[in-house]
Order: structure tokens, then C-alpha cells, then sequence
């Protein structure tokens, strides 16, 4: 059915509105705030102490949730996210862990505040829960925020935020990752903010309602009890600190940290050249049987201390899965903005959001109206976008002498889904995604390599969790874990490699397990390099039918590459839902970091490390690097100086004047 | 300014090659009109491509470079659809 408008579907879809607009629809709701007076009046040793036991209470939710939680990709992988808000909604501190999630949680916030505070009202202990991608607190239906209302003598002070990615909450295809979906009907239901918690207790019948769709109800209502402990947690730490400093002063600091963050971006800003930097990011299929490609364009424009994120040109939404909302979209923009130009500025996103503006215009991939699919809109538009902003960024903190230090070229160009579900080795049910591709290739430097798998932009603590506790907890043996060779955008300096994993059912008492594989990045790279730096690999899957794996386990042998394995090999497509027998293979293989410069100038020395090293390829040193070695693996440098002349003739040996306009 | 590694550009708006010094546009308009542009199969960027993209997508996907006309340093590399225009560049302020 081709995507139409729905009547009233716009009620959802987050408008940011001026304060005033705001405060209007609040009434008399009653408001905790301070003057600019009061901001000011607070001295700096008060002031550092308090942000910082701001930030220590945000790491203590994520603590929370980490020890509560029975979901690795929580308790392992830390996906989740954790704030605290004013009573505005503005993000006063985020955690250090997704911080896509984060960059949306003021949307929910605003959206909960303006339409929920008459009815059914926001009191002391209550609780609010939304997995709404078009209102915000995630970026598709699996991430779940729980929002706690702090009151002060009665009126309104702030909000903390607790949000997690939940293993399964309904849809066609296990994980809620529908790859065959062609619009969110075909996914998990999104929920607007409901009222879970009343006067401090968990209501059973939205409880229920909540749990009632899901594959995997204990796992997630276990998780909900996780975010609204993590909540309870940073209400009593807030709650303490306001008895210790007094509210007025508290509420100070937060306002005065998201100007200090607004204040010290405004500063960098004017520091860097004014100018346009456009880029594009690709993404190759939106749902199973899809062979199209799209593209989110960027110009980003930077004049004085502003910056704006023009995304006009990008292509209209599509009928599929990976489009994302307008929440996508900021998720897409902040983590580079805290990783690339404030890894030194306190990271307030209520300040933040003000040094920029955006144009987009709705129904495009990353400001898709309802009901666009989103299910996988995480790591599709709001990855892509993230891909698109970090390039940009990137090209223009090139142009500074010294800013050029912080950029990064584009991490791992998205995430390698494979969602495992069935019946584990002790008889129940699971659900989980492997989390491995969370240790992606970083980008690299201007003077540096990317970190090999190194990990994700968006997530400053993500990890993933080991290979033994995966075995433990799902019906599964791993074959090998291992990084790439040759993953990592080559360049002068050398993008980090990505990695891949092998795996084989093991143990299912249904002698299967259920796969559903979503990653695009196939037919071409999505983590492009820079000045002259290629991008990284290409994504790539296999699945292995009928393989030798038991037979060699027996005779005391581990396969190490996908010959060795045996069986028939299936190169995946990019989303498809199959299932692993017991003598099939799956092999994950996902996507490193882009290369800076012209790999031709990449000393050989460091060439040669590589390949000894195993993040490249013999194949690699020689047709892209352009090094040749002597047998005992010393560079031979008459041979590598003469090949790389040969290569540079080879390069423009086609190439025609670029003002041609034509084709080569 | 130095735009990146490759490229440098004065008050002017003149790009120069940072390798050999010489500059990269034809007097007026586009700073990078006298490069060179090539383009090959992704493929050809080495084996980072895992598999050929016609397995997963029917439009033609390129490896497009641009060079020095002098000393062919590398200045751009993009995977990308054939049939598309480049949409990366940048443009100094006044």
C-alpha cells in the first residue's frame, strides 16, 4: 500500500515551538525556573561542583540500568541513554553512552510536558513511557524512554531520562526489525507517551498493554524495571543535591552549563573559516527484494557562530524500513557535534542545538512523516545522516590549523544486523541482535590511523560483549571473532579495520536458530575517506549451508576463513529473514573507518607493519599502497618507488579534464 | 589556507596542489576545473570492495578520483553511482 497521509498522524510529529508558545500550552502548570540574576550569581567552585555531580548522576543511572537490566545489549553493549532536562525540556547532561538516543530526549520531553500535563496530568512519581519515533526519546520503536517529572515544593523542576534498546517488541520479523516492511504497519506499534508509573507505582493494565506485543515480555519488562530504577536513582540524587544547594542554585548550574556549552561552540565556530561544505550519503536498499540506492545530501553552511544543516536535495521517503523521523535526523547531528567539536565543552545538547539550524523538508528519508517506515531507522537515515554531518564537519575543521586535530573521517558506515531468536540451550525463548558491530573501524586522523575497531561515533562507551558470555547466553559457538584485513579505508593515514564473526547454532533444543539479517553498505561503502583517502570496505555477509565445522571440531581443527568451512556459500543480500541449521554458518563482516589522504604516500614502513600486523592484505600493499617487499619482509624501496610511479600512471590513465562534464 | 592534505587555496579563491605547488583551475569559476577525473569499477579500489556490487543493486557504482594535472597526486576519492553527479565540495565564505 503506497504511503499516504493519515489524518491526525501530524498531532505526534514534534514541532519545536519558542518558549513562550510553550509556556501557553502549559497554563498554569506550575513551572520551577530562575532569573538571569540567579544564573549569575552562583560562584564558580559551586558551580563546577554541581555539574560535575550532574554528570556522576547520569553515569550512576547508566549503572542502574547496566545492573538491573537482563539484556546484553544493555548490561554489555551499553546502548542506552541517559538525561537530565530542565523543566523546559532542554538536555542538561547526557551520558556517555548512545548519544543519538540523547539527542532526542528534549523532543519527548517538550512533547510529554505540552500535551500530557492537563491530562492526564504530571504529578509527583509518576512516570512517562514513549517508544514514538515522530515525538522523539528514540530514534525508531525499540528504544524505549522512561521520563521521571522531578517536583520542588510543588512545582515543576526538571526531567530525567532513562532509554535502552529493547530486544523485540513486536512486528513481523524478530528483533522488530521487519525487512520485508514497506510502512510502519508493519512494525512495532509506536506508543505515545503514556503515564507507566502513577504516584509510584507501576500501572499493570500499561504494562501489559506494553508487553502484550512483544516476543520476549520478561526480558523487556525487566528492562523497564531497569530505566525506571535508573530514574528513581537520579530523582534521589537530585532530590539530595537540591536539599544541599537549594533549588535555585541547582537550577542555576543547569542553565549555566548549556549556555557555557552554547558559549564555548559559538567560540570555536567563529574561529573556523565561514563557508558551504556538501557531501552525500548513500544507502543501498530499503527493504528486502530492494535493489535501489538513495542518498541523503548535505550542504552545511557556517557563518559567524552559527552553523545550518541544509538537507535539501535528499530523496523522498520510501517504502521500507530505514527512513527516520525528524528525532533521526538530530541523532544524526549530535553525536558529531559532541565528538568532533566539543570533545572539550561540556556536552549540553540544550545548548548545543542552538548554535545550529536545520532545513529539511518532511517526507524525505530523514523527516519521514508517519507511517514511513522506521523500524530500523537507527542505523539507516539517522546512521546515513550521521555519515553526511560527520563528513561535512569533518571537511571544515580541515581548514584549521589546529582544530584539524579533532576531526575524524567517517567511523564504520553502519551496523551489521543479524537478530538471532528461538529457543535457547536451557528451553527458553530469546531474542537478541549480536552486538559485535559495535566495535567498528574509527575514521582516520589527520595524522593518525583510526582505532581498529575502536568503536561506533554515536556511542563513547559501547563495547561488546564477549565472545564467552554470547555463548552462554544463546544457543551459539563462535567460530571466530576477529578484525579484517583490508576493512579500513586506505590512505595516508589508514581508516581503523572493522571486524567480522562466524557463528554456528549450537545447543538450540529445536536444533535451529531464527536469523534475520538487515546491513547495507554492499554495493558500496558508506564510511567515505578524505582529501584523497578511500573509503573503508564494503559490507559483507555469508551464510554457510551444510559446512564441516562439527567434522573438524571433532578431528581437533578450528576453520579460520570461509574456505576452510566448507558447504555452500549464499553471499547475503542486504536484508533478509532465514535460519541457521545445525551444521550452517553465518559470518558477519562489517565495516571499518575512512582514510585520510593518498595512500601513495603512506610511509612504507607503517605499509609494512600492516601487513604484518594483518590489516592488510598482501593484495592490499600492492595494488592500493603500492609497496613491495623482499622476501624476509623488508621493504624493498627501488621496487616500491618504481611501482608506485606505475600506479600513478595507471590512476589517470583513463581520466579526463574535470570540467569536461562528461564521462571518462 | 590548506583545504585539506591535497588542495590549498589563497585569498583569491586559486587552488593549489599542496604536492607540487601548481594550481588546479582554469583562471575563473570552478578552483578544481583543471583536474583530472577518473572512473573505474569500485572494484578497482582493491579489496576493501568485498563483492561486485551488481550482486546487490542494478545502477553502475564507480571508484571517481580527481588528480593533480601536474604531478597526478590523488586530491578526491569517492565510491559512488556512476550516473550521479559528485555532490561533495566546499566553498569558502567571502
Amino acid at each position: 500500500m503506497p504511503l499516504f497521509h493519515i489524518p491526525g498522524s501530524e498531532h505526534f510529529a514534534y514541532q519545536a515551538k519558542s518558549l513562550e508558545e510553550s509556556r501557553r500550552l502549559i497554563g498554569k502548570f506550575p513551572i520551577h525556573t530562575v532569573t538571569q540574576a540567579e544564573i549569575d550569581a552562583v560562584d564558580p567552585l559551586t558551580y563546577e561542583v554541581i555539574r560535575h555531580r550532574l554528570a556522576a548522576i547520569v553515569g550512576e543511572m547508566g549503572d542502574a540500568l547496566k545492573r538491573m537490566s537482563g539484556s546484553l545489549v544493555v548490561t554489555d553493549a551499553n546502548d542506552f541513554g541517559a538525561t537530565i532536562l530542565d523543566e523546559n525540556g532542554d538536555s542538561v547532561i547526557v551520558g556517555l553512552y548512545n548519544t543519538q538516543l540523547a539527542a532526542s530526549a528534549d523532543m519527548a520531553a517538550k512533547w510529554t510536558l505540552e500535551n500530557r500535563c492537563h491530562s492526564p496530568g504530571i504529578r509527583p512519581g509518576d512516570m512517562f513511557l514513549t517508544n514514538d519515533p515522530w515525538v522523539g526519546g528514540g530514534l525508531h520503536q525499540n528504544d524505549v524512554s522512561v521520563m521521571a517529572p522531578l517536583f520542588h515544593d510543588g512545582e515543576f523542576f526538571g526531567w530525567t531520562m532513562a532509554i535502552c534498546h529493547q530486544v523485540d517488541l513486536g512486528g513481523v520479523s524478530p528483533g522488530s526489525w521487519s525487512v520485508e516492511g514497506r510502512d510502519v504497519f508493519w512494525e512495532s506499534t509506536p506508543i505515545p507517551p503514556v503515564r507507566i508509573v502513577e504516584n509510584g507505582q507501576l500501572r499493570g493494565d500499561i504494562e501489559d498493554m506494553y508487553l502484550r506485543r512483544s516476543r520476549v515480555p520478561r526480558t523487556v519488562a525487566l528492562d523497564l524495571r531497569a530505566k525506571i530504577g535508573a530514574n528513581k536513582v537520579a530523582l534521589e540524587r537530585l532530590t539530595s543535591l537540591i536539599a544541599k544547594y537549594g533549588a535555585t542554585t541547582v537550577k542555576a548550574v543547569m542553565k549555566r552549563v548549556m549556555n557555557d556549552a552554547e558559549r564555548r561552540l559559538r567560540a570555536k565556530l567563529r574561529e573556523l573559516p565561514d563557508g558551504e561544505w556538501s557531501a552525500v550519503a548513500h544507502q543501498d536498499s530499503f527493504r528486502a527484494g530492494d535493489r535501489a540506492i538513495y542518498k541523503i545530501v548535505l550542504k552545511m553552511r557556517k557563518a559567524d557562530d552559527q552553523l545550518t544543516f541544509d538537507f535539501t536535495g535528499t530523496d523522498r521517503e520510501v517504502e521500507g524500513f530505514c527512513n527516520c523521523t525528524y528525532a533521526g535526523l538530530r541523532g544524526g547531528i549530535m553525536p558529531v557535534m559532541m565528538a568532533m567539536l566539543c570533545g572539550d565543552i561540556p556536552w549540553a545538547p540544550g545548548g548545543m542545538y542552538r548554535c545550529f539550524d536545520v532545513i529539511s523538508e518532511p517526507g524525505t528519508l530523514n523527516n519521514c512523516n508517519f507511517p514511513a517506515g522506521v523500524g530500523k531507522a537507527s542505523v539507516g537515515s539517522a546512521w546515513a545522516t550521521q555519515n553526511v554531518v560527520s563528513e561535512c564537519v569533518a571537511m571544515m575543521l580541515d581548514m584549521h590549523p589546529e582544530h584539524r586535530k579533532s576531526l575524524m573521517c567517517v567511523c564504520c558506515g553502519t551496523w551489521d544486523l543479524a537478530v538471532i531468536g528461538g529457543v535457547d540451550q536451557r528451553g527458553a525463548p530469546f531474542i537478541t541482535l549480536i552486538s559485535d558491530p559495535m566495535a567498528g573501524g574509527f575514521g582516520a586522523r589527520v595524522d593518525q590511523d583510526g582505532v581498529d575497531t575502536g568503536g561506533l561515533h554515536c556511542i563513547p562507551m559501547g563495547r561488546i560483549a564477549d565472545v564467552e558470555l554470547n555463548e552462554y547466553s544463546y544457543p551459539i559457538l563462535y567460530i571466530w571473532r576477529r578484525e579484517e584485513a583490508d576493512s579500513g579505508g586506505p590512505g595516508r593515514f589508514r581508516g581503523g579495520t572493522g571486524g567480522s564473526s562466524c557463528i554456528i547454532a549450537h545447543d538450540s533444543p529445536i536444533d535451529r536458530v531464527h536469523l534475520v539479517v538487515s546491513a547495507t553498505g554492499k554495493a558500496l561503502p558508506q564510511a567515505p575517506g578524505m582529501s584523497g583517502g578511500f573509503p573503508a570496505g564494503t559490507q559483507y555477509n555469508v551464510l554457510s549451508r551444510n559446512t564441516t565445522v562439527w567434522e573438524q571440531f571433532a578431528a581437533g581443527r578450528i576453520p579460520a576463513s570461509l574456505d576452510e568451512i566448507g558447504g555452500d556459500k549464499d553471499i547475503l543480500q542486504q536484508h533478509l529473514e532465514t535460519s541457521l541449521g545445525p551444521r550452517d554458518t553465518y559470518y558477519l563482516h562489517w565495516q571499518g573507518g575512512g582514510g585520510y589522504g593518498d595512500p601513495l604516500l603512506r610511509e612504507p614502513a607503517m605499509v609494512a607493519k600492516d601487513l604484518a600486523t594483518g590489516k592488510i592484505s598482501q593484495r592490499g600493499a600492492h595494488e592500493i599502497y603500492g609497496v613491495s617487499l623482499s622476501a624476509d619482509g623488508s621493504i624493498d624501496q627501488a621496487k616500491t618507488d618504481a611501482r608506485r610511479q606505475q600506479l600513478r600512471r595507471e590512476r589517470v590513465k583513463d581520466a579526463v579534464l574535470n570540467s569536461s562534464g562528461g564521462p571518462p | 589556507m590548506n583545504v585539506n592534505d591535497a588542495i590549498r587555496v589563497d585569498d583569491a579563491g586559486t587552488a593549489t596542489c599542496v604536492n607540487c605547488g601548481k594550481g588546479l583551475g582554469l583562471g575563473s569559476g570552478d578552483p578544481l576545473a583543471a583536474v583530472l577525473r577518473s572512473e573505474r569499477p569500485s572494484m578497482a579500489a582493491g579489496p576493501g570492495v568485498r563483492a561486485d556490487p551488481r550482486l546487490f543493486a542494478d545502477r553502475p557504482i564507480v571508484l571517481r578520483q580527481t588528480f593533480c594535472p601536474h604531478c597526478l597526486a590523488l586530491l578526491s576519492t569517492e565510491i559512488v553511482p556512476g550516473d550521479e553527479v559528485s555532490y561533495r565540495h566546499w566553498h569558502l565564505g567571502k
